[in-house]
Parts: C-alpha cells; structure tokens; sequence
C-alpha cells in the first residue's frame, strides 16, 4: 500500500469534476480500495467540490482548489482546501428529509449525503482558506 | 463521467427511461431534457431502469424526485427497477426510499403494471 500522500490542484469549472474522480479512482486503486469505497468517497468529494464552485466565489475570476489525499493507518484523511467565502459545513443544519424530498428542494442533500458517507468531517479557517477534512475508515468490511 | 439514456414504451401507457453511467452535476440536464420529453407523451407510468447507473450526485437525486412530484399531478405514478447497491445507499441516506416504488425484477414490476391496469378498466 503506497503510504505517501497524492496531492493536486483542479481549476474552479465543472469540467474538473472528470479530473477529481478520475484522481481518486487511480489513487483508490493504487489503495486497493473496493469500487463502493472509492464510489462513497468520490460522491463526497464531488458534492463537496460542486458546492465550492456553485457557492464559494464571489467574483468571476478562475480559483485554484487544492486536495490532498493521505493514508493514515486505517482511515483515509481528504483534504480540500479553497480561497472562496468563509463556509463551514459542518454547521449546516440538518435538512428536514421528509419535506426536502418531497419538495424536491435541493439545499443541504449534498452536505448530508458528505457527513453520512464520511466517518468524520473537520472545517477549520486558516487565513483567507476554508480548509475542509474528510477521513474516511478504509477497513470496514464493505471498504477494504 | 457520462450519461446516454435510452427510453423506451414498454406497454400502453408506460415508458421505460434507463440512465445508463452517471447522472452528476455534468449530466442531470440531458436527463432532464430526455424525462420532460416523456412527460409530454402523458404516460401513466415512468419506469426508470436503474441497472446500468454506476453513480449518482444529489443533483441527479433532485430529477428523479422533481419527475415523480410531475407525474402524481397527473395522477401517474413512477417506479423504479434494479437499483445497483451504491445508488440503493444513496436513496437511504437521503431517506427517499419510503416515498418511492422499487421493484427488484421486471416480473415483479410486471405484475404489478397488470394489476394496476386490470384496476384503472
């Protein structure tokens, strides 16, 4: 199991979302984790990379958007840092389910699938940075 | 990441829709513009045949519940077949499986068109 850490840059546009699963899915594999782990963390990534690009910048103008992936021991710890808006989702509220489904609303679904799939999610500010970890245990059953 | 969806009338009054790929943030609008298009036929049934969707986001989410809110103003109804375990876990987390009508095999999901048709004669 590579023990180093994999870390890259994807511009702020949709189109980066192929390159941010694509990452995972070869770092995942070099892992030797299983399809419904990298799935469950590509999913989290995703929402998470989509609601920075959706909601994060007040201006027009191209950002950069870091992760990083390290293997620690049993736990996968994802690192996603941003120079948009101060936004910490894990003050989000929970969604009430029953009427966000049946509205078909949108809002928070994607920060509760993140919270869910993941096994701990951490938001510090560092500067003008959200700086968001993920970690995600690698050896459950379902996961090696 | 892609998404080719194939429709397809399977009886009087029903339409298959099979997403087959991925529905994200890049994709949910073709899915969308294919589910409206549907709609304009007035089925009584949309039956989407989930066995070839590997992945799908909260967006993708959002088409499928905003169909079925469409279709119960008509009084039609959606089903759904065959979904993959990931995207069964997905519905879990977002607590959208006590709303929605799985059926885990066409002969189930045929039997039950029978008695539903056999009802509205």
């Amino acid at each position: 199991m590579p023990k180093k850490k994999h870390s890259f840059e994807l511009k702020s546009k949709i189109s980066e979302l192929d390159t941010l699963c694509h990452e995972m899915e070869k770092f995942g594999r070099s892992l030797g984790l299983s399809k419904k782990c990298i799935f469950e963390i590509n999913l989290a990534l995703d929402e998470l990379f989509t609601n920075i690009i959706s909601y994060g910048f007040a201006d027009e103008k191209e950002h950069s958007i870091k992760i990083t992936i390290t293997p620690q021991n049993d736990m996968l710890c994802l690192c996603i840092e941003d120079d948009g808006l101060p936004f910490n989702p894990v003050d989000v509220e929970e969604p009430d389910l029953k009427r966000t489904i049946e509205d078909c609303k949108i809002g928070g679904l994607g920060i509760h699938l993140i919270k869910n799939l993941m096994d701990e999610v951490c938001y510090e500010r560092c500067g003008r940075i959200n700086k968001l970890t993920l970690k995600k245990n690698i050896t459950a059953t379902d996961c090696g | 990441m892609s998404l080719k969806v194939n429709t397809e009338q399977k009886r009087a009054g029903v339409i298959a829709i099979a997403p087959i790929g991925s529905i994200d943030t890049k994709t949910y609008s073709s899915l969308e513009k294919e589910v409206d298009a549907v709609l304009t036929q007035k089925p009584d049934v949309i039956i989407f045949d989930m066995q070839f969707l590997d992945y799908i986001n909260s967006m993708g989410v959002r088409v499928l519940l905003k169909t079925k809110k469409q279709m119960k103003k008509s009084d039609g109804k959606v089903v759904f077949t065959k979904l993959q375990p990931q995207i069964k876990k997905v519905f879990d987390i977002l607590n959208a499986l006590p709303s929605m009508q799985v059926f885990a095999s066409i002969e189930e999901l045929d039997r039950y068109l029978d008695k539903m048709q056999k009802a509205s004669r």
